[in-house]
């Protein structure tokens, strides 16, 4: 199982803080999740920011990385303060 | 004159009496307000170094042309003295409703000089001044003396305990906000000048009201709508920074040492919105509504920011969210700045770990750093010694490698061995370590947009890009928040889209553009005001011909300005710097870039800005932005 992690306006719209999966790609979590929690916007979800392990994983190839047992996706929305 | 009042008082604590402070029309034009006005006043007043702690020092307190109309986010005020901690030029901005109140009092700004034998308040109602006895106020904290000043309709700022007792980062308090940084509420204790209070009934005229309110309605609504400003900051507040930061590096960690912290989701925003938020809390007329009220300890009160919750929190190793918010409770009640005083545990933590003083201070220890920020500000045993930050810290004990300060000024949460910007902001900015006159790059390298912050290519012209812009939108009197819904929409809310993608990369290529058209504001002499708001709406309320390319201007005058009142003070190119944990010390073992390459950007910067090898601005530049005349 791996875990997976929502922070920022994202983790709003799902609702849940934190979720485990069993082994998939990025592409079948994010549409589980998307079917899961249908109040989540699509758009949103499908352009947050991701990382794997804490390492930043961007453009299309991120969607066919496969996330494995111990692993950690973390997924959030972009951010700004001072 | 349009949108402002035409009147800035002198107010001299020696004897008690009050003057008209004369400022041409000219001055208000070309200086705008806020702490560029102050600016102006403060080089104005002395021909040498004048110490902090000093009968000579002034404390100047400005509104600006923004103050008072209905313009989003616009209540603020500015402070601004020579620093108690860093000995230079410092301004503090802070929230509420105090600038509102001050303008509405019939004055645009006033000059507090000399020192009260007693401690006094002085009251300012429809342009009528009085120094008023405040000795019952004296070693009150800062609820309870605002409480005790009074009718609430008013405005009022107040120092604590940690002011009237000198503390170098003492803070001034209005309402719950801070002017936190620099000391300069121990300039107020120097003083006896326990607080102000304002209010009145006056307005200024505006220029074409009609057009500004239809303005404002856009203004408003693109920050209600935009993903930043309207949507993550009413959620989180700034503390939803926090794991953004964590997860790029970013979070200051154990005095620095560090970018991320295993426990960062305990001090999170997240966390904070969903164990302890009450309700938003923002200033008068802002629909951004940053602020929180957090339930703790079995009270409401204000919610940590981002800042508190780093420097207080990842960087101590202090993972307890009910103690970061008992001690920006309590920091708030003595006056002093979370930032500084953060920072400055933190240097003393690793003091302790390295066995280079015996304080008693751990790493992850929280239990004894309530009763350190009373110790600090009645300067009690250790408390004395931290009262006087980490700089002079590091003078005394050594470990000047990690003393986390850029002159004097202890740096904001931001790490900045991940985003080579922020860290040239931080080492160039006049008031030092300052995340926000350092211009505050880090927004494109990681948190808004997506540009490397590895990179160090164009980020010279983007950091003086964005410190004049922070600077003029200050001087406007607005919240530097609003600069956020700039950045357009799509760049924020899809940065795996290809084009997006192309832009975050292509940014940095056009750093060469950006510092040639600095010096040609002339070719943005018009408005564009659904990207920049903040010149147009000058415009209409004052009837100045501003435009973006004279906003920007104006912010570049004042920059070079607060730099010619710095080096009258002492300043040298070679503190344009930071420390050597932050230059030399891989920020991650597995990165070797992972440290502030100042070197790759620091005579682009200052050859950009105009000035010379010493970082001291020509007699071109200061020529060409009216701060000296053509003979």
């Amino acid at each position: 199982m791996f875990e997976i992690k929502f922070f920022g306006w994202i983790r709003n719209e799902v609702g849940v803080s934190k979720l485990t999966m069993s082994e998939r790609t990025v592409i079948e979590t994010l549409e589980e999740i998307i079917k899961t929690y249908p109040q989540i916007d699509k758009t949103h979800l499908m352009n947050s920011i991701l990382f794997i392990n804490k390492k930043p994983i961007i453009g299309k190839k991120r969607l066919t990385m496969i996330l494995k047992d111990g692993d950690e996706l973390a997924i959030l929305s972009p951010v700004s303060g001072g | 004159m349009f949108g402002f009042n035409g009147k800035i008082a002198r107010i001299n604590l020696t004897d008690g009496t009050v003057q008209n402070y004369p400022m041409t029309e000219e001055s208000y034009e070309l200086y705008l307000g806020g702490k560029t006005l102050a600016a102006k006043i403060i080089y104005d007043a002395f021909k040498d170094k004048v110490e902090a702690l000093s009968d000579e020092n002034i404390l100047v307190i400005t509104t600006s042309p923004l103050t008072g109309s209905t313009s989003p986010c616009s209540s603020r005020f500015n402070i601004s003295t020579i620093s108690p901690l860093t000995g230079l030029l410092i301004s503090s901005n802070c929230g509420g409703s105090f600038g509102l109140h001050l303008k509405k009092a019939g004055y645009d700004a006033f000059i507090i000089s000399g020192k009260s034998p007693e401690p006094v308040v002085i009251d300012i109602e429809n342009q009528v001044i009085t120094v008023k006895c405040a000795k019952h106020l004296w070693g009150k904290n800062t609820s309870e003396a605002q409480e005790l000043l009074g009718a609430k309709n008013r405005g009022k700022l107040v120092i604590g305990i940690a002011g009237e007792h000198l503390v170098r980062y003492a803070a001034v308090i209005s309402e719950e906000r801070a002017a936190g940084r620099g000391g300069v509420g121990a300039v107020f204790g120097y003083k006896n000048l326990k607080g102000i209070v304002a209010s009145g009934q006056f307005s200024t005229e505006m220029f074409d009201k009609e057009s500004f309110k239809k303005h404002n309605v856009k203004w408003i609504k693109q920050l209600k709508s935009h993903p930043l400003t309207g949507k993550q900051l009413p959620l989180y507040g700034t503390a939803g920074l926090v794991s953004m930061m964590n997860y790029r590096n970013l979070l200051a960690t154990k005095n620095y040492s560090s970018g991320q912290f295993d426990d960062f989701e305990k001090i999170s925003g997240e966390t904070l919105a969903e164990d302890h938020l009450v309700k938003n809390k923002g200033c008068v007329t802002c629909p951004i509504q940053c602020g929180r009220q957090v339930k703790a300890f079995g009270k409401v009160v204000k919610g940590p920011e981002l800042e508190t919750l780093g420097l207080l929190g990842s960087n101590l190793l202090n993972n307890d969210m009910e103690s970061i918010i008992r001690l920006n409770h309590l920091c708030d009640e003595y006056g002093i700045d979370t930032i500084t005083f953060g920072s400055t545990i933190g240097f003393a933590m690793e003091l302790s770990e390295k066995g280079m003083w015996d304080n008693g201070l751990k790493f992850g220890d929280s239990t004894s750093l309530e009763i350190l920020v009373e110790k600090t500000s009645k300067r009690e045993g250790i408390g004395n010694e931290l009262a006087e930050g980490t700089k002079r810290l590091s003078e005394k004990y050594g470990g000047k490698d990690f003393a986390i300060h850029v002159k004097g000024l202890e740096t904001a949460a931001y790490e900045p061995r991940s985003a080579q910007g922020m860290g040239l902001g931080y080492a160039t900015s006049n008031r030092g370590g300052c995340h926000l006159n350092g211009g505050y790059l880090v927004v494109l390298e990681g948190l808004g947009l997506n540009v490397s912050g590895k990179t160090t290519r164009g980020k010279a012209a983007y950091t003086i890009m964005f410190q004049d812009m922070m600077e003029a939108v200050s001087s406007a009197g607005s919240c530097l928040f609003t600069t956020y819904a700039m950045l357009p929409s799509f760049l924020v809310e899809k940065p795996n889209n290809i084009m997006v993608r192309l832009i975050n990369g292509a940014i940095p290529q056009f750093g060469g553009l950006v510092g040639f058209i600095k010096n040609k504001t002339w070719l943005m002499h018009f408005n564009l005001a659904s990207v920049l708001p903040h010149p147009y709406s000058i415009r209409l309320i004052t009837g100045y011909k501003m435009t973006i390319g004279r906003f920007l201007e104006t912010g570049e005058r004042v920059y070079n300005l607060e730099r010619i009142v710095n080096i009258r003070q002492g300043l040298k190119g070679t503190d344009d710097t930071l420390p050597k944990r932050l230059l030399k010390e891989l920020q991650r073992s597995d990165d070797s870039n992972s440290v502030v390459k100042l070197d790759e950007m620091l005579g682009t910067y200052y050859k950009i800005r105009g000035w010379d090898a010493n970082g001291i601005p020509t007699q071109k530049t200061l020529k060409r932005l009216k701060l000296v005349k053509d003979k």
